[in-house]
């Protein structure tokens, strides 16, 4: 998709701002303070209709109010424009989508977009919760069942933890609804992670590879499940893609070119579409009966503890994800725990990438690519391997402090921010 | 606290009317004549005094037993439960639906504090009990809640020996029955499960 303009009131410190936008998108270049990232911020509130900073939109409204208005107008391939404006007047977000109201979940995903900032080191170095949100966005904006399924799961499992605080008094026939109701919907949401994950597996493995310059530098990825406990008495089928150890080949990767290292001016050549490649590459991921039953016998084997804690244990909202280097000695190390700061930034990247090829795939279309600051984290070498990824005719909006020194064909018009205003360069 | 403070307070208690709609309510009530603002009021004075719930399924009724308990024609050995009596206006407009009610009040909701002993259940259970009775439908929301109350029921009916079964394809998921047409719903009793 294209942003074609974006209007802001009351958004961080754009009072008011109304702003025609290239369709290649834009440099953003001003010193630090002066809301760059705010800028990307809101182009990316109208796809998820909230901060991708985890900002409260107490606080993503400008200092002293409670309210803000931000419209975008966008434009896909072979289709009509279409106007997202969302509203936020203290606790209340109203929503209208071509002029209609709606419900933000009804909306989600409407206008897409990926955002790549030095935070996402985070993603690999912070807490559970951060990969657990990585696997949820990126499957919800793919997967209409996946949104829905989150989204009722994340409700029951509130009623059931109420339930729950009820201490060990709590009456089994009031907690069977709702832990019924956080299978049903827990398996499709465990289920439908470990398809994602051993499906892109190999993609992941290539990319950070590249990303790396060296097919020792390609990462696997492992599904850490509360509810499919390793070394269990689980099917076997299942304890297999629990295990999801990424056969990475790479000698067959290399020889099809897909780990073809860029060429020395950065071109888009070493960008691979996952479109052409063909789609039986995973291997069956569980049933949603096996994935039910292993869920149901965790939740048994720990009822008394839940009771004890007055909190629900088990299930796809306590899970992890690991990512893992291969040593030469054939052992594995956790990137999470003992990886270096390079190595997490490696990781982190291609979680982002895989984001931006995983959406074009899924959604037929190409999200606008946001990134804030990120060539000064970057060596020169990954930098290009980042301009690389994108498409051509991808809209992409970066900010930098100061002028960008990349060898890149990358032809965006300049802007600047001052006083709320973003004005060209 | 003066007398326009106080219908605007009134006005924003009601589901779906904020401080701001509450405020224009009132004020437009002003402006009319004065018969007929208090038209309004003599309607909620009414509702409020001649409505009562009906001893047997618990629906709104002016009577002890509502219009749809008292009609012959409707098949006792049938009990179609509902969250809210609102919805036994939508499923009678689809015209596909024989038997009769019964209006829980409400649903299971612990975020709320709502419990069992919120929703009419013992009625139900009385009713269902007294015999008589051969199926019961669930219908219930096919949200989170209604699904919840939907499976606690049928764990609660199906001891006394009732066949018990759930509104089925029609409905979409996490719909709400208030805004689903008529054609849909007869679809979705038509095509009931059993549990
Ligand atoms: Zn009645």
């Amino acid at each position: 998709m294209i942003l074609l303009s974006l209007e802001l009131q009351g958004f961080r410190n754009f009072t008011s701002l109304s702003l025609p936008l290239d369709s290649r998108g834009a440099v953003l270049e001003a010193p630090n303070g002066r809301g760059k990232t705010n800028f990307l911020e809101a182009i990316h509130y109208l796809s998820l209709f909230r901060s991708f900073r985890g900002a409260p939109d107490s606080e993503v409204a400008s200092f002293g109010t409670r309210s803000f208005v931000l419209h975008g107008e966008l434009t896909r391939e072979g289709d009509r424009r279409t106007g997202i404006g969302v509203a936020v007047d203290g606790a209340r977000k109203r929503l209208a989508v071509d002029g209609r109201a709606g419900r933000p979940a009804e909306h989600v995903g409407t206008a897409l977009s990926v955002v790549l900032c030095p935070e996402d080191i985070r993603l690999v170095q912070g807490s559970p919760g951060r990969r657990r949100r990585y696997l949820d966005v990126v499957l919800a904006l793919s997967s209409a069942r996946y949104f829905h399924a989150l989204q009722e799961y994340r409700r029951v499992l509130r009623h059931r933890n109420s339930v729950l605080q009820s201490g060990t008094q709590a009456d089994v026939a009031l907690l069977e609804p709702w832990t019924e109701g956080l299978l049903r919907h827990g398996a499709v949401i465990l289920r439908e992670r470990l398809r994602f994950l051993t499906r892109w597996g190999p993609r992941f493995a290539e990319i950070s590879a590249q990303l790396a310059g060296t097919s020792a530098g390609a990462l696997s990825w492992r599904y850490e499940s509360s509810s499919l406990p390793a070394g269990e008495a689980v099917e076997a089928s299942l304890r297999q893609v629990v295990s999801v150890e990424q056969p990475v080949s790479i000698g067959q990767a290399e020889a099809s070119g897909m780990l073809a290292l860029p060429d020395q001016d950065g071109g888009p050549a070493s960008y691979q579409p996952a479109a052409r490649r063909p789609s039986a590459d995973f291997p069956d991921a569980p049933g949603l009966d096996d994935v039910t039953a292993a869920l149901r016998a965790e939740l048994e084997r720990r009822a008394w503890l839940e009771r004890r804690r007055g909190v629900t244990l088990v299930g796809p909202h306590r899970d992890d994800l690991s990512f893992h280097s291969l040593e030469p000695s054939g052992a594995e190390r956790d990137l999470r725990k003992f990886g270096s700061q390079g190595e997490q930034r490696t990781a982190a990247l291609s979680l982002r990438f895989l984001e931006l090829e995983v959406l074009s795939h899924e959604r037929g279309e190409l999200p606008v690519v946001l990134l804030d600051d990120v060539f000064s984290e970057l060596d020169p070498r990954r930098s290009r391997e980042l301009l690389g990824f994108l498409a051509p005719g991808q809209q992409v909006f970066l900010t930098t402090p100061k002028p960008l020194a990349l060898d890149t064909s990358l032809d965006l018009p300049r802007y600047t921010i001052a006083e709320g205003t973003v004005r060209a360069a | 606290m003066d007398a326009i403070d106080t219908l605007v307070e009134e006005f924003a208690r009601l589901p779906g009317i904020g401080r701001k709609t509450a405020g224009r309510l009132t004020f437009f009530l002003l402006k009319r004549p004065r018969d007929e603002a208090l038209r309004l009021a003599h309607a909620i004075q009414d509702v409020t005094e001649r409505v009562v719930f009906c001893s047997r399924c618990a629906n709104v009724s002016e009577d002890e037993l509502c219009a749809i308990c008292r009609d012959p024609r409707r098949d006792p050995r049938l009990i179609c439960v509902v969250e809210e009596a609102s919805d036994i206006r939508i499923i009678e407009r689809s015209g596909g639906f024989r038997g009769l009610y019964h209006v829980l009040h409400g649903r299971l909701s612990p975020l709320e504090g709502r419990g069992p002993d919120t929703l009419t259940l013992e009625l139900l259970e009385r009713r269902v009990g007294e015999g008589g009775v051969d199926e019961v439908i669930l219908a219930t929301n096919p949200d989170v809640e209604g699904e919840a109350t939907a499976l606690f029921l049928q764990r609660r009916l199906q001891p006394l020996g009732v066949r018990v079964s759930r509104i089925a394809r029609g409905i979409p998921m996490g719909g709400d029955i208030e805004f689903v047409d008529e054609v849909t719903i007869g679809e979705a009793l038509a095509g009931r499960r059993e549990l």
